[in-house]
């Protein structure tokens, strides 16, 4: 078992396969070696994301080694497992925050399914949509934009 | 449980610290070490912030972002939106657009959306959606395109396409053939809409060549042509193409010069840019020695013809026609053994007429300001078939050694100069199916002419005596005028027998008698017979029949007999 404390110090106790989900714990638990019982202090995550996290790695413990990169076939932000979708449910603080926390901890399966989630809300919204849903403020001059939907005008709702 | 008073203070007080560490962080640089604790303390603050923000009201602004994540996760997010229509997100805000156009996001987004299969076509004469769409991308997306989908390719050759590939209806079989590059760009882009063309007639979008074209190094045929759309300068990068042994950039809207870097081209041997609005000389392009085809017709090049042009030995075709060129025509060119074709009308060339290569077929001069005599040596020209000087300044007599009737000549034009003398007696020796010698002062009588002639037009000489006798076995003339001359006699019966005749002038001479009497026989579009006061104005019984013949000869004032 692992011990790891978040950045408020709330600390969780996990089994190794999901510990080593994370691509930077199981990097530090390779260097402090195993009998080390000091708690992988992780001050980048708050408890409440670190639980989230460890639920979907928990979900995923038992997956199949990932077959390697098929590089002729094209990755889609649709092929999402539906156990999946449902852990995303969440609100965008918390979805973003995951993120980060995928980010930080290096996990490339939580990462992806952060971005496509993130993607796919994306997807088929126009510009004005976009930025209302994830609050995301204009801060362009009125000439940068007029600039830039100048060069767009191929993309733009025609 | 907090309340929405703790939730505005918490959130309150999180922006207070936030703009004091900025103002801060600018202020003093030795402060930075105090404040990475604090930074801590608002890490910690925010998460706790996001969880009571969700736990009192799920639908809430959170403080956590999309604008909080780290460029390469943005990055990783808008790989996933496809390249059609990803970029219209660049007016998002100011990181998003940065992140959008970088390299990096490129590299990302790319291999998401493009196959990146083992190609095993060299041949790319149908762009796909994705193609089409490479000339509007971001430079550094273009260039990300570049190296991965199209550097493989030996000849890309986009022109026109094969609609019967997108099913669609409504278009004709000959607009499907014919189609241009330019419609196949607006259709690329109706496709990426909706699948199908868009009903709203939108004005058509321009392009400019890509500076990733650069990155197409296996090329051996680069052909953009027949794009109206396609404007702006040709880019330099072109110039590292250095295997193109096809450029083909004609019939678009390209302007500027030619880039100095083509003279890296030393395998290219066809360069077509004619049809564009291409400006400055062509010294460049004399140094691209293995150059067999050079056309720049249709575009503003200016400057005197430069002598380097004697470095292209391996020249075959030259058409500089329809340029802005001044000057003389430099005599290096009779150097160019295997010259062929040499076109230069419609220029403001000046001097006389130099000396001709061996093996030159096509001569043409129409439409400059070339003076002094046509040089005899043309006669020497073993396979010169077409020759055109019409429109220049040219005087003296057509060269005896023209009409030898060793030349294979099948098309003479000397028509609006200042060429006098006889019409050579020998000229029914050549192969001619031609004969344009209007508006000179030629005198003398009109000489036994080739059977083989289907136009022919003496009209604005000198001229003097009666029709050629042999004139009924030019079977084949389809136009024939003598008009403003002084031609006298009778109009020969036999000219009723050219039965293929659909222009004739015969005006302002002074020819005698009546109309031919078997002259109803002729089937003219067009007729011109006033002028010759001498004629009987009563017309033949054989012409009553013939409704739009009778009607042409009246206005030329003749009349209806009994």
């Amino acid at each position: 078992m692992v011990k790891i404390t978040s950045s408020d110090n709330q600390e969780f106790t996990i089994s190794k396969e999901i510990a080593n989900q994370s691509v930077l714990i199981k990097n530090m638990l390779e260097d402090v070696g195993e009998s080390d019982d000091q708690p992988i202090p992780l001050p980048n995550v708050s408890g409440a994301i670190l639980q989230k996290v460890i639920e979907y790695a928990t979900m995923h413990k038992d997956d199949p080694p990932p077959a390697p990169e098929d590089e002729t076939k094209l990755k889609t932000s649709e092929d999402i497992e539906e156990r999946d979708k449902e852990f995303m449910q969440l609100d965008q603080g918390t979805m973003f925050e995951i993120i980060l926390a995928a980010n930080y901890l290096d996990m490339k399966n939580l990462l992806d399914l952060g971005c496509k989630t993130v993607a796919n809300m994306i997807k088929g919204k126009s510009v004005e949509e976009v930025r209302k849903l994830f609050n995301i403020v204009n801060d362009f001059t009125p000439e940068e934009e007029e600039q830039i939907r100048k060069e767009n005008e191929w993309c733009e709702d025609r | 449980m907090a309340s929405e008073d703790t939730v505005a203070l918490l959130v309150n007080m999180l922006q207070k610290l936030s703009s004091q560490v900025t103002v801060l962080q600018k202020d003093n640089a030795s402060l930075r070490t105090t404040l990475a604790g604090v930074v801590d303390d608002i890490q910690t603050l925010k998460a706790q912030t996001n969880l009571v923000l969700h736990q009192t009201n799920p639908n809430r602004r959170f403080f956590t972002k999309l604008s909080d994540l780290p460029f390469e996760v943005f990055a990783k997010i808008f790989a996933y939106v496809p390249p059609t229509t990803v970029f219209k997100l660049r007016r998002l805000s100011k990181a998003i657009n940065s992140c959008l156009v970088s390299a990096y996001f490129a590299a990302l987004s790319l291999p998401i959306h493009v196959a990146t299969k083992k190609q095993r076509l060299f041949i790319n004469s149908k762009p796909d959606s994705f193609d089409t769409i490479w000339f509007f991308w971001p430079p550094n997306y273009q260039a990300a395109y570049a190296a991965l989908k199209l550097s493989h390719f030996h000849a890309i050759q986009w022109t026109s396409i094969d609609w019967s590939k997108y099913k669609k209806k409504t278009l004709s079989t000959r607009e499907m053939r014919d189609a241009p590059f330019s419609q196949l760009i607006q259709m690329g882009l109706a496709l990426r809409d909706n699948g199908r063309m868009g009903r709203k007639r939108t004005p058509p979008l321009l392009i400019q060549i890509p500076s990733a074209i650069g990155y197409l190094n296996q090329l051996k045929t680069l052909q953009l042509a027949s794009c109206e759309e396609l404007v702006g300068e040709i880019p330099k990068e072109i110039g590292s193409l250095t295997s193109l042994e096809i450029l083909n950039l004609s019939k678009n809207g390209l302007e500027g010069e030619i880039p100095v870097e083509f003279r890296e081209l030393q395998s290219l041997q066809e360069l077509n840019l004619f049809g564009n609005q291409l400006t400055g000389g062509i010294d460049v392009l004399c140094s691209i020695t293995s150059l067999k085809q050079l056309n720049l017709h249709k575009n503003k090049f200016s400057g005197h013809l430069p002598s380097a042009l004697g470095q292209l030995k391996e020249i075959v075709g030259l058409f500089l026609s329809d340029n802005e060129f001044t000057g003389p025509i430099p005599s290096v060119i009779q150097q160019l053994e295997n010259l062929a074709i040499l076109n230069l009308f419609e220029n403001s060339l000046t001097g006389t007429i130099p000396l001709m290569p061996p093996r030159l077929e096509h001569l043409n001069l129409f439409s400059n300001e070339l003076e002094g005599t046509i040089p005899s040596q043309l006669g020497e020209l073993r396979f010169i078939t077409h020759l055109n000087c019409s429109k220049n300044n040219l005087s003296g007599s057509i060269p005896h050694e023209l009409c030898s009737g060793l030349t294979p000549l099948q098309m003479l034009k000397l028509s609006d100069n200042k060429l006098t003398g006889e019409i050579p007696s020998t000229i029914h020796l050549l192969p001619l199916h031609t004969l344009i010698l209007k508006n000179n002062s030629i005198s003398g009588h009109i000489p036994g002419l080739p059977e083989t002639l289907t136009a022919l037009d003496l009209s604005g000489n000198q001229l003097s005596g009666s029709f050629p006798t042999n004139i009924g076995d030019l079977r084949n003339l389809t136009i024939l005028n003598v008009s403003e001359n002084g031609l006298n006699g009778a109009i020969p019966n036999s000219l009723c027998l050219l039965m293929n005749l659909q222009e004739l002038g015969l005006a302002n001479n002074n020819f005698v008698g009546r109309v031919p009497e078997r002259f109803g026989a002729l089937i003219l579009e067009k007729l011109e017979l006033s002028g010759n006061e001498e004629m009987d104005k009563e017309l033949p019984q054989s012409v009553l029949g013939n409704t739009k013949l009778l009607e042409m000869l009246v206005q030329e004032g003749f009349k209806k007999g009994e």
